[in-house]
């Protein structure tokens, strides 16, 4: 403590208070997260038992059912376009509130900013949940069309690809949009003016200076909402139906009902590969240091 | 200049659209835990608060609020405690990995949770340790941490220098200016990240499932335990309850966050 009292100013200095202060936090992640990885990849490797116990003997035949079984293919394509179609909705969706925000005068602006992150704060199943009263078969959407007339039949708007990829779309939609957000908050407005002083029309301007300058946030949003609709388990579970099963089910199914821990362990590890592939993409293409910048309301 | 208008007003109507879309469904459980009918079912058939009153009687809903609160507690505090140490270090530090170490520290946010709770199941599995309360809380302390360390940080970083540069010029030494100077101005960030931290812990649904030790649950577990098992009308009062109260929360964080933030005292610049 003495030591960095006295040459604070020196670069470098305190290098040692600063990795104790960090030590717990490294460690946390370092022992709940990395070493899970790890262990994932060992399990993925080792062999189960006719009678279900995992015994630690090298093989590939974990993998290798994975790669050639084309049920997982299937499951991960399908699952695949899922998170394709989610991304896709919450970016054309989410970009115009996002830009919108960024329109208005500090005080409107900071309670939509609230109003944003209002969603990430109530429990995610009951998020998911609350479109079973809206749109069951007795629902508030089907009762409203019946009740004027417009249909006969009450639609199935329930547990199906359309309720899945709705839920999905509710829940990662306020991620995009902040991200978006954060991206547009690099623009500097007088940069804007000087394309419009020089004859952009607004839509020219748009293009040439606010979207290059802006897209970071809305490639960090992107990847976000796929990885996250990749791995969503929850969804599925609560507003899908027979036929609406995904990857992260497959995995929860693997592990618990059929208690195959090393299938279980490389299905899971695909899911890393797609988040590692996704980081080093968007490091090539935006940098990792634009990644989790601060919003400011 | 109508025609910027035109669009403004488009774009005003369609970010009208998409917060409904994200906020007022929660709004239909609540109308749904008033109910009468125990289905859940519009058109609503008449008023009750008996769904409510249900509630305290359930003693498996008691448990698993008891069980809830304890885990948010001992893992927002764990989190927020080595969440702030480590925000500080890479805020006031000029050392060498620094960026690595920040991202290190912030990515895990992007590991979905089914990952997250098959992973350190395993990790325990391996080392030949039980599913305990234990393995909740240090599962729950690394979902969180990445929050803390975020909020935090950008909160330390928008703290001008110059004020901690005076105190040190004025002789006060590194824990002094921390404690007299730092602290009090990051205190709105370190509150509203122990309270996002907690709700975080207390949400959690998909990897506290791998964790749970038997006959333990949670209430967002024993809520989809709710739907998938049974019809129990209590299930839109307790949801509702937990709505309003995750409401609560956040609006207390942003009022705990303008009365302690510096603006509020009158030094507006």
């Amino acid at each position: 403590m003495a030591a960095a009292a006295s040459g604070f100013r020196a670069p470098g200095d305190g290098g040692g208070l600063a990795w104790s202060l960090l030590f717990p936090a490294l460690c946390c992640v370092a022992a709940f997260v990395i070493v899970p990885v790890i262990s994932l990849g060992l399990y993925s490797f080792w062999e189960r038992l006719p009678t279900g116990a995992v015994q630690q003997v090298f093989t590939l035949a974990n993998w290798r059912e994975l790669f050639g079984d084309s049920y997982y293919a299937g499951m991960l394509g399908k699952t695949l376009k899922l998170a394709t179609a989610v991304t896709l909705v919450c970016a054309l969706v989410g970009y115009g509130p996002a830009y919108y925000i960024t329109l208005l005068p500090p005080r409107r602006r900071a309670v939509l900013v609230t109003l944003l992150f209002l969603p990430s704060w109530i429990s995610y199943v009951v998020r998911s949940m609350s479109w079973l009263p809206i749109l069951g078969k007795e629902g508030l959407f089907n009762s409203i069309l019946l009740g004027v007339g417009l249909v006969r039949e009450p639609l199935p708007l329930l547990y199906n690809e359309f309720s899945v990829v709705l839920g999905m779309v509710q829940f990662l939609l306020p991620l995009m949009i902040v991200n978006i957000y954060i991206g547009l908050q690099a623009v500097d407005r007088k940069l804007v003016d000087a394309a419009r002083t020089l004859g952009a029309t607004d839509a020219q301007a748009f293009f040439a200076v606010t979207f290059p300058i802006a897209w970071p946030g809305l490639a960090a949003g992107c990847l976000l909402t796929f990885i996250l609709a990749m791995g969503a388990y929850i969804t599925p579970q609560i507003l899908g139906g027979p036929g609406t099963s995904y990857y992260a089910n497959l995995v929860f199914e693997t592990f618990v009902a059929q208690q195959d821990w090393p299938l279980g362990a490389a299905l899971s590890l695909v899911i890393i590969f797609f988040l590692i592939a996704g980081l080093v993409l968007y490091g090539r293409l935006a940098g990792l240091s634009t990644m989790f910048r601060e919003v400011r309301r | 200049m109508t025609r910027r208008n035109l669009f403004h007003q488009f774009l005003g109507a369609l970010t009208l659209l998409v917060f409904l879309f994200m906020l007022a469904p929660a709004l239909v459980v609540v109308v749904q835990a008033f109910n009468e009918s125990p289905a859940g079912n519009f058109p609503i058939s008449g008023l009750t608060l008996r769904w409510f009153a249900a509630l305290p009687e359930d003693p498996a809903i008691v448990g698993a609020l008891h069980t809830s609160l304890a885990l948010a507690a001992w893992s927002s505090v764990l989190a927020t405690l080595a969440g702030t140490a480590a925000a500080y270090a890479l805020a006031r530090f000029p050392f060498r990995g620094r960026d690595q170490v920040q991202l290190f520290l912030t990515v895990p946010i992007l590991v979905p949770h089914i990952v997250l709770g098959v992973g350190l199941l395993l990790a325990f599995r391996m080392l030949g340790l039980p599913k305990s309360f234990t393995l909740l809380v240090v599962g729950h302390v690394a979902i969180a941490l990445p929050y803390v360390v975020l909020t935090t940080l950008h909160r330390l970083q928008a703290i001008p220098t110059q004020i901690e540069d005076a105190a040190r010029t004025l002789g006060a030494n590194r824990l002094q200016v921390f404690t007299a100077i730092t602290l009090p101005l990051a205190l709105p960030a370190i509150l509203t990240s122990l309270l996002f931290a907690f709700m975080t812990s207390f949400d959690e649904v998909t990897a506290t499932l791998f964790w749970l030790p038997p006959n333990t649950e949670t209430i967002p577990t024993h809520i989809m335990a709710m739907l998938q098992f049974s019809t129990d009308p209590k299930i839109h009062s307790l949801s509702s309850l937990l709505i309003l109260g995750s409401v609560g929360v956040a609006v207390m964080a942003l009022l705990a966050a303008r009365a302690l933030s510096p603006d509020a005292r009158g030094s507006r610049r």
